[in-house]
């Protein structure tokens, strides 16, 4: 049995060069779209592309994923949510908490293998305009 | 903008520290995976992953001793 995911686009936050070519080869492989930004003014600058998922990396070089998610949420200002999934080596305690303030909707540790994206973009973006593009 | 902030305390930066080159050497395995290899170096290959999936196994232990510590 298959899930049917339309094909959407994702922007990944990232800084370290390895870790984006991952993600950006994980999810071309699951059939979608992704462009990477390398540090919280390029995931700011990229942001009004407008994307149906972002992966948000914690450790950035300008500021934190935590900040850079704030921002959005700003800018999103209750009229739109897009869903934001922190990626990051961070595995603590007090992340959660920052997160959940923040409107983060989960927190997957690296190194996230391709079904645990998979599952991220069934969870948050399976909604009802589903086409049948499979992969 | 509000006041919402993550600061990682020491052994928070230096367990995320030492899983970005782990999680590196994941990232490679997996697209070495991708190209073709012969059973011997899939083998070798498998072993790494192994050997570093332990790695990082131990790190969160080591994290978690730490900051009960």
């Amino acid at each position: 049995m298959s899930v049917k995911v339309r094909r959407i686009k994702v922007l990944i936050v990232e800084d370290q060069p390895i870790a984006a070519m991952v993600t950006h080869a994980m999810l071309l492989e699951l059939g979608h779209h992704a462009d990477v930004a390398v540090d919280g003014k390029d995931a700011l600058e990229k942001y009004p592309n407008s994307y149906d998922l972002i992966f948000m990396d914690i450790g950035l070089p300008d500021m934190t994923g935590i900040e850079v998610t704030a921002e959005i949420r700003r800018l999103e200002n209750s009229q739109k949510h897009t869903p934001i999934v922190a990626l990051t080596a961070y595995t603590d305690q007090e992340l959660k908490l920052a997160c959940r303030a923040v409107g983060i909707e989960e927190i997957i540790h690296k190194p996230a293998n391709r079904e645990t994206l998979k599952e991220v973009i069934v969870k948050y973006c399976n909604d009802k305009s589903i086409l049948t593009f499979e992969k | 903008m509000g006041s919402i902030s993550y600061q990682p305390n020491i052994a928070s930066q230096v367990s995320h520290d030492l899983r970005i080159p782990l999680t590196g050497i994941l990232g490679m395995t997996y697209f070495l995976n991708k190209t073709q290899l012969t059973p011997e170096q899939k083998r070798y290959v498998s072993i790494i992953e192994a050997e570093v999936t332990r790695l990082l196994a131990l790190e969160d232990k080591l994290h978690t001793l730490v900051q009960n510590h």
